[in-house]
């Protein structure tokens, strides 16, 4: 072989490599490039998801705040306040009850003296002194009138 | 070059693996997980606010019932309160009613010794104005008007007159001073002196036969003869009205009764039955002979009295113008401020029936 046509060669060879050499740096460049990009992709996906958990999560906690605020006991106070106004009415309808009856029976009672009453008034004597007595009443009124003037 | 090459491609292929290693990283990225746990999330959330709406809304509207029971336990507790003041008004009201009714059937069980204190309470509330009328203390008036004898059939009227005027009088009652006209069984008798007691007057004893005339019964016979008439008169009242007299009035007059037996043995007797005794300080004769008529009696009475602040009258229940004159005078010495009482043994006048001037 000529040395022409090894220069030739050798040329094309050394063209080749830089050819070669070049497409490798392409290749390296654009992988590198895209895979920067790739990862530049994934790392803003995550932020942009893990951001979106993150105040969903907020958003339930702070509804649980929310719930857990509201005391279920809050009306505890009222509750006893209704029970023991509930029971003094239940105290005072019994005592009214009591008191019906009591009067029931005072009403009975007042009935038998007032039977016995007149009974004993139909007495012949118990109304002979009775009317005696009546007398005598009426007269001692009048005297206390005199006594108690300044005359 | 070889190296370089070799170097270059080795770093090529880094890149390539790099970059295949980021693709798949990307393109693995586990979004759904991500999605399913915002969205979990998102639903839980929703459910926590959900349950808090709920609960705010029972409490909400629990508190509202709680609120309207409280409003209808406050209403009906004042209804009941107001029922059981009702109730409290007429218990007590009720009680006072029972327990004056009660009194009334003790006070009726025990109406003769009622009565009996009565009559001591009347006797010495008269004997204080007596007093005070003798200490000048009291402008008052009291006129004593007494019948002797009866009861006779005239009696019934001068009783009627009497309650007419509001006036109570002194009778000194004789069971056989009259064998009079009318009907004087001891039924009819007895029941002339339970009205005389019933009209509030005074009973007392003029002995049971009053036959001072011969003083056979009375004085004639004796001390014993005596008290015999004054026991069975005694108890012929006691039996009668159911009250005991305890003044004596002696037929005629106590100077008459002492010109006949004993004055020391005849009040010895008296005071051993238990008697005081009282003549009059105002005779309006209409006992004498000449019996005069109502008119002069009325005129006696209405001069004899004039002057005197405590009056006792002496007069007869079975003379129908007496009547006349009792009708007559009451009202008029009403009017001048005399008081017509019965005549009991506490009286001021037991030993003092004399004028007392005005």
């Amino acid at each position: 072989m000529s040395r022409k046509t090894e220069r030739t060669a050798v040329k094309k060879k050394k063209t080749v490599q830089t050819v070669i050499c070049a497409l490798l740096v392409l290749v390296l460049a654009g992988s590198v490039f895209m895979g920067m990009n790739y990862r530049g992709r994934t790392a803003q996906l995550r932020m942009e998801n893990e951001k979106a958990t993150a105040e969903a999560q907020a958003a339930l906690d702070e509804a649980k705040a929310a719930y857990n605020q509201v005391d279920p006991n809050s009306l505890e106070g009222s509750e006893n306040q209704l029970a023991q106004d509930r029971q003094l009415v239940d105290a005072a309808k019994e005592k009214a009850a009591e008191m019906e009856a009591e009067l029931g029976s005072l009403d009975e009672e007042i009935a038998r003296l007032q039977s016995e009453v007149e009974t004993k008034e139909a007495d012949e004597e118990i109304s002979y002194y009775l009317t005696v007595y009546n007398a005598w009443l009426d007269g001692m009124t009048k005297v206390e009138a005199y006594l108690n003037e300044d005359r | 070059m070889k190296i370089v090459n070799w170097i270059l491609a080795a770093l090529a292929a880094a890149g390539v693996i790099f970059c295949a290693v980021t693709a798949v990283s990307y393109y693995t990225f586990p979004a759904e997980d991500y999605t399913r746990q915002i969205s979990d999330l998102e639903t839980e959330t929703e459910q926590v606010k959900a349950d808090t709406d709920a609960l705010e809304r029972q409490l909400a509207e629990r508190a509202e019932e709680i609120k309207e029971d409280l409003s209808r336990a406050g209403d009906e507790g004042a209804r009941v309160q107001e029922e059981i003041a009702r109730l409290d008004g007429e218990i007590a009201s009720r009680r006072e009613t029972a327990a004056a009714l009660q009194e009334r059937v003790d006070m009726l069980d025990n109406i003769y010794e009622n009565t009996l204190a009565l009559r001591e309470e009347y006797a010495g509330k008269i004997r204080q104005l007596e007093e005070k009328i003798v200490a000048g203390e009291s402008d008052a008036k009291i006129c004593y008007w007494t019948f002797d004898d009866g009861p006779t059939y005239v009696t019934n009227s001068f009783l009627e007159a009497a309650a007419q005027y509001g006036a109570y009088v002194t009778f000194f009652t004789s069971r056989e001073a009259n064998s009079s006209d009318y009907d004087d069984t001891e039924e009819t008798e007895r029941g002339i002196l339970r009205a005389e007691a019933m009209g509030g007057h005074s009973i007392q004893n003029h002995t049971y036969s009053h036959q001072y005339e011969i003083y056979g019964n009375v004085y004639g016979k004796g001390i014993d003869s005596f008290r015999e008439m004054v026991e069975q008169q005694d108890q012929w009242v006691y039996d009668s009205t159911g009250f005991k007299p305890g003044i004596f009035r002696f037929p005629g007059g106590s100077a008459w009764a002492f010109a006949k037996l004993p004055k020391e043995e005849m009040l010895a007797v008296l005071d051993e039955l238990g008697y005081v005794w009282v003549d009059w300080s105002c005779d309006i004769f209409d006992n004498s002979v000449a019996n005069p008529d109502g008119y002069t009696a009325y005129n006696t009475a209405m001069y004899e009295i004039r002057t005197m602040n405590i009056a006792m009258i002496l007069s007869h229940d079975w003379n129908a113008a007496t009547l006349f004159a009792f009708q007559r005078a009451v009202p008029q010495l009403q009017e001048q401020g005399y008081l017509f009482l019965p005549l009991f043994p506490e009286s001021w006048c037991i030993g003092n029936t004399k004028i007392l001037f005005s």
